[in-house]
């Protein structure tokens, strides 16, 4: 199992996918968070918003990476699998390997250091952008607070679990621009109609915090931008702890299903 | 020692691979040979647990390949077509299985140099050529120090240099008591490197023995050139020799030693211009024994 691991961060780290969509993510996160929290800084400084909403915000801004930004992380841990596929280098691994659950077992642990590394990267990006903003516009960024590290931890947390849910994903649909379509489809179509659909009902509301951003806004403190948007909020959103599990629901979901359906089969 | 038994994949109807078994000793090279579409993939993608066979088993000094506890430390393994993820230099493709292999980051760059490439250990496997690929391909089969080596038709894409160094190469890790399994579709690629083949045509077995065993397995014929064919072709008949061609000045006999034909042409009074001795080459052989298995599917 080791080696595999061993094997399986090295491939991660030696090509150059993971630092260009990182940097591409930080940099529109900078730009997005400056841009909320500025907005929400004039808006206390001109348009008499109330403290006490202000210091709910700005979670919400400091938040923006895994609520917003989760394709990232999706996409770069899918990337393991898929771009193995890709290029085919699924053939020397498994060479190596011919136990294919260690291979994929190894993808799944060595993707914790990725999301780590992309969760440092994008949650600082949202915390310096976000910050600016504030200071700019002339609102105190309330960066100091211990809730604030605790947000700042819960944040690469969701991020970390965002990219095992792509290792799932990208074991179930294999093919790289399958998952970007997928995904991109997935969290800017069907998720957002999903939760405004399920809010109608009564009934069915309840599901709604059961959505991957809903629960990954449950773990960074209910500070689901899209719960924020769609006005209704979130049902009795789930804790940090059920909101995790949930999402790592998802990704054993995935995981299994793309070990049974495609990862066991031959390598042609 | 690699012992293949029963091999069997079927896809739909086709048989890719049909009750396939071979042998291919330690100490020796063993061409693996066979046209295009003939199986030799499949089999060799079954050995190695990449395709489950519909039937039989591939066994490394007795053991099959998923069971062997980490598989680069016996058998080196280099399929066709090479596949590198193209942003990774050289040296990272092969960091990244010397975890397999149990080795660290100098028997990487030994392997490199094994193969000629310490040069480009810091380049991009993208801007390779063909041949630096198949000889990376190699250094990366070669990692774990295997007894046993397994290439998929590993001359292509060789320059005629690039030919004779694999040559070498592949003689020199024989002489060493390893065994080595190597694919082509062309005999003549791989007759100065084997010695023994096995050849497939339609997924099944038409030939394993030695390469020395093949060539004389072969018809050889006589050309005799003589003032008077139509005298020694009477003869020749009477011998009961088969005649396959004759010319104004030339008789083609099938069947006897050269020697015996001069004999007897001697003994009936005909005068001889020439004796040639014509064996046919291993590429006819090749082609007849992989042709008349039914012709195309």
């Amino acid at each position: 199992m080791i080696p595999a691991i061993v094997s399986e961060y090295r491939k991660f780290f030696s090509t150059r996918m993971w630092w260009i969509l990182t940097l591409c993510m930080a940099v529109f996160f900078v730009a997005v968070s400056f841009g909320m929290a500025w907005l929400f800084a004039y808006q206390a400084t001109h348009n008499g918003l109330s403290d006490s909403m202000l210091q709910a915000l700005q979670p919400t801004v400091y938040g923006l990476g895994p609520s917003m930004g989760y394709i990232i992380p999706v996409i770069i841990g899918a990337f393991a699998v898929t771009s193995e596929y890709r290029h085919n280098t699924i053939v020397p691994t498994f060479l190596a390997e011919p136990r294919r659950w260690v291979v994929m077992l190894a993808k799944v642990v060595a993707g914790v250091p990725m999301g780590v590394a992309v969760g440092i990267a994008g949650t600082l990006a949202c915390l310096v952008g976000g910050g600016l903003g504030f200071t700019t516009g002339g609102v105190d960024p309330m960066l100091w607070t211990s809730t604030m590290w605790t947000n700042f931890a819960l944040s690469i947390l969701a991020y970390v679990i965002w990219a095992l849910i792509g290792v799932g994903l990208g074991m179930l649909i294999t093919s790289q621009v399958g998952v970007i379509i997928t995904v991109l489809a997935f969290t800017q179509l069907i998720e957002p109609l999903a939760n405004i659909a399920l809010n109608q009902f009564a009934g069915a509301s309840v599901l709604a915090k059961f959505l991957p951003a809903a629960a990954s806004g449950s773990v960074t403190g209910g500070t689901d931008i899209y719960a924020m948007m769609s006005m209704t909020g979130t049902d009795g959103a789930l804790g940090v702890w059920q909101g995790a599990a949930v999402l790592a629901a998802y990704g054993i979901v995935f995981g299994v299903l793309g070990y049974v359906l495609r990862i066991r089969r031959d390598v042609s | 020692m690699v012992i293949i038994e029963n091999l069997t994949k079927r896809y739909g109807s086709l048989k890719a691979v049909d009750n396939l078994s071979f042998t291919a000793k330690p100490g020796t090279v063993t061409g693996f040979l066979g046209p295009n579409g003939a199986g030799k993939t499949t089999t060799l993608r079954m050995s190695t647990h990449l395709i489950r066979p519909d039937a039989g088993r591939a066994t490394f000094d007795g053991t099959p390949y998923d069971k062997l506890v980490h598989p680069a430390r016996h058998v080196g393994v280099a399929l066709e077509p090479v596949v590198f993820h193209p942003g990774r230099t050289a040296i990272n493709h092969l960091m990244a299985i010397a975890p397999y292999a149990g080795v660290g980051v100098e028997r990487c760059h030994e392997v490199l140099g094994l193969v000629g490439l310490d040069d480009a250990a810091k380049k991009r496997v993208g801007k390779f050529s063909l041949g630096m690929r198949g000889r990376l391909n190699l250094a990366a089969a070669m990692l774990g120090d295997p007894q046993t080596l397994i290439l998929d038709e590993p001359v292509n894409g060789l320059d005629p240099e690039g030919i004779r160094w694999i040559r070498e190469f592949l003689r020199d890790l024989a002489s060493q008591g390893r065994t080595i399994l190597i694919s082509s579709h062309l005999l003549s690629e791989v007759q100065q490197t084997v010695d023994d083949v096995v050849i497939i045509a339609h997924g099944r077995l038409v030939y394993q023995g030695s390469l020395g065993d093949l060539e004389s397995s072969a018809n050889s014929s006589i050309r005799v050139e003589t003032p008077d064919p139509q005298a020694l072709a009477a003869l020749a008949v009477r011998q009961s020799w088969t005649v396959s061609e004759v010319t104004q000045v030339s008789v083609v006999i099938e069947g006897p030693q050269a020697s015996d034909v001069g004999a007897a042409a001697f003994a009936a009074g005909i005068p001889l211009a020439g004796l040639t001795a014509q064996s046919t080459d291993l590429e006819s052989i090749f082609l007849s024994l992989t042709e008349g298995q039914g012709g195309m599917r």
